[in-house]
């Protein structure tokens, strides 16, 4: 699953053909060094970051990633020659402060069939509705996942981390991060499977007035 | 196909690109520097947009609104509440200085379910029984609604009613539309912050007292939507009203050439006025002018049928619908207030949807989705209502 251009210790750019962890040691003494490792990994995480919350948050997120990588970099640990997933563990720690924007695009998606980050419009309007229905269905599983089981699930899914290096990432335990993607996929599978085509029609909604909120009260809580 | 690769395939529609120029230089210009400064500093922000004025100026709350002695007003637990909020969402709005490193902490919230009449939006001029009457009367009563640039600090506050299925969702309804819940939501004018509280189940009888928080969360700036350049207050505010050079508009913003209003064309238009109307409920803050605009664009569309219409919350309105494919898709407008009230979106015939995962049989007559805009309008504070 992993991105040709992100593989291990390759130069995308041929700037280097060190490995990350090498270009990192060497950015303690020039800092500028650090380049080589946004311009080598940057478009994955940009990808994954846009996919999760969309392109107009996604450029604040993918610029503080590296920026928190750069001031972290003196406790990387060096016998992790790829950084990938380090980056990727910044980069959904970001992400989840994007939480609400990320679940109301999913549920924009599972209600409307529009994707509000990829858009696929086509001319013809039956085609979209086609072609939207498992993105929709996808979106409605995903919104209603936990944020952790959820944040596990898109690191294996969308960055292509082992379990091991989901556990590293987030900080959990390796059983933990087991256990939190059995359980997404699970449900994730519930969400797909949902159809049930021979559900019989029920009455329609009853006629009622619309109802108001009135005599509300706010209070910063304690 | 597994749902392992239903999300790879989910991912790949985003493609793999080189991040903005803006990135790259604020990650550079960070490593020179040998210290991180804060993001508002490095990243260049969106340009305001252009017509918009900056905080403070402007003065949107109620003027579309007539105060009613009906109308809901703020009633605070607390005598500090109020300063609280407010100072609350100053600091969010103020837009200045370094992103705050946590949240803002939730918002008690809490008020009781109650009936209320229609609320008004532009001024009345008439009860619209037709279509040529409510394109007359709601383009009169925008001519005499002053256009009053929202500040980019102000919130739009949306309420709406939503229909959903115990058999679930994907994009449409797959079963009956046996749910009903009313959310509340926060919107800042520049997107730049989001609140809501909700779902609050439809069926609670009046008088329930209903309690949640309300968290705010950042709103990750202006979005799109389908069909249309942008969906900025300024853009919307500069469109025409004539309908053929709107209808012109639209076609360029979907890549369509067409000498004459063809069916695809025709679809095209309905489908992002449509899109446009429906996305008053996340936060779109349509000007006065353009909404009878689109009315009359609709009445003059090839395809577009004109019948009376109940929405899901009960009102009963006058709908602009259009046969595509194999559903109806129908919205509903208020004949008094002129405003729209919401969309149902019905299988006029039996269809087959062919996935990628799989294959949906949709029944004639069924309810694919169905929303009703309770209420939208300008405030001047998160949690305020109109």
């Amino acid at each position: 699953m992993r991105e040709g251009n992100a593989a291990s210790g390759t130069a995308a750019s041929g700037e280097s053909d060190e490995d990350d962890a090498a270009l990192i040691t060497r950015s303690l003494a020039d800092p500028e060094q650090f380049a080589a490792l946004f311009h080598r990994h940057a478009p994955v995480i940009q990808r994954y970051v846009t996919r999760r919350i969309g392109a107009d948050a996604a450029d604040d997120v993918v610029a503080e990633t590296f920026l928190v990588a750069f001031r972290q970099r003196a406790g990387y640990r060096t016998d992790c020659v790829d950084a990938v997933p380090w980056l990727y563990g910044i980069a959904t720690n970001l992400v989840g402060r994007h939480r609400r924007t990320e679940v109301r695009q999913l549920r924009l998606l599972s209600r409307s069939g529009v994707d509000p980050v990829a858009e696929p419009f086509t001319d013809r309007v039956d085609d979209r509705v086609s072609a939207a229905s498992a993105s929709a269905r996808l979106g409605a599983g995903l919104a209603r996942l936990p944020a952790a089981q959820r944040d596990a699930l898109l690191l294996v899914a969308w960055g292509g981390l082992s379990y091991d290096q989901v556990a590293i990432a987030t900080g959990a335990p390796l059983g933990t991060v087991q256990s939190r993607i059995s359980r997404a996929r699970k449900r994730l599978r519930r969400s797909l499977g949902d159809l049930d085509p021979g559900v019989a029609e029920g009455p329609g909604p009853s006629q009622s007035v619309p109802r108001r909120i009135l005599q509300h009260s706010l209070s910063e809580e304690v | 196909m597994n749902e392992l690769e239903l999300l790879t395939n989910f991912r790949d529609q985003i493609p793999l690109t080189e991040p903005s120029t803006a990135v790259a230089n604020a990650v550079l210009a960070g490593l020179r520097s040998e210290e991180v400064v804060g993001l508002d500093v490095l990243l260049s922000r969106s340009p305001r947009p252009a017509g918009v004025a900056g905080h403070g100026a402007g003065n949107v709350g109620g003027a579309r609104r007539p105060r009613l002695a009906t109308r809901r007003r703020l009633a605070l637990a607390a005598a500090g509440a109020g300063a609280v909020l407010a100072a609350a969402g100053s600091l969010l709005s103020a837009g200045h200085g370094p992103r705050p490193e946590t949240p803002p902490p939730p918002i008690a919230w809490s008020g009781r379910l109650t009936v209320m009449p229609q609320d008004s939006g532009y001024p009345n001029v008439g009860r619209a029984r037709t279509e040529a009457q409510l394109v007359d009367y709601a383009t009169r009563a925008a001519a005499a609604t002053p256009a009053r640039t929202p500040s980019p600090h102000d919130w739009v506050y949306i309420e709406t009613e939503v229909a959903d299925s115990t058999a679930g969702h994907g994009g449409f309804m797959f079963g009956a539309p046996d749910e009903r819940t009313v959310g509340l939501q926060w919107v800042r004018v520049d997107w730049r912050e989001y609140a809501s509280l909700g779902p609050i189940p439809a069926s609670l009888p009046p008088g329930t007292k209903v309690r949640g928080h309300i968290s705010i969360s950042p709103g990750g700036g202006m979005g799109t939507v389908g069909g249309w350049r942008s969906v900025s207050y300024s853009y919307l505010n500069s469109l025409p009203t004539d309908p053929a050079k709107l209808a012109a508009v639209i076609l360029a913003a979907n890549g369509i050439r067409a000498p004459r209003i063809t069916t695809h064309a025709s679809v095209a238009i309905f489908t992002a006025i449509q899109t446009l109307l429906a996305s008053q409920t996340s936060g779109t803050w349509i000007p006065p002018k353009l909404a009878p605009a689109m009315y009359r664009l609709l009445q003059e569309l090839p395809g577009v049928k004109f019948d009376s219409a109940t929405d899901l919350a009960g009102r009963t309105g006058l709908g602009f619908y259009m046969m595509i494919g194999y559903y109806k898709q129908e919205l509903v407008v208020n004949p008094v207030t002129y405003a729209f009230m919401g969309q149902e979106t019905i299988a006029v015939r039996a269809h087959q949807i062919v996935g990628t995962d799989g294959t949906s049989d949709i029944r004639k007559g069924q309810v694919l989705g169905w929303f009703a805009l309770l209420d939208v309008a300008i405030v001047r504070h998160l949690g305020q209502l109109p």
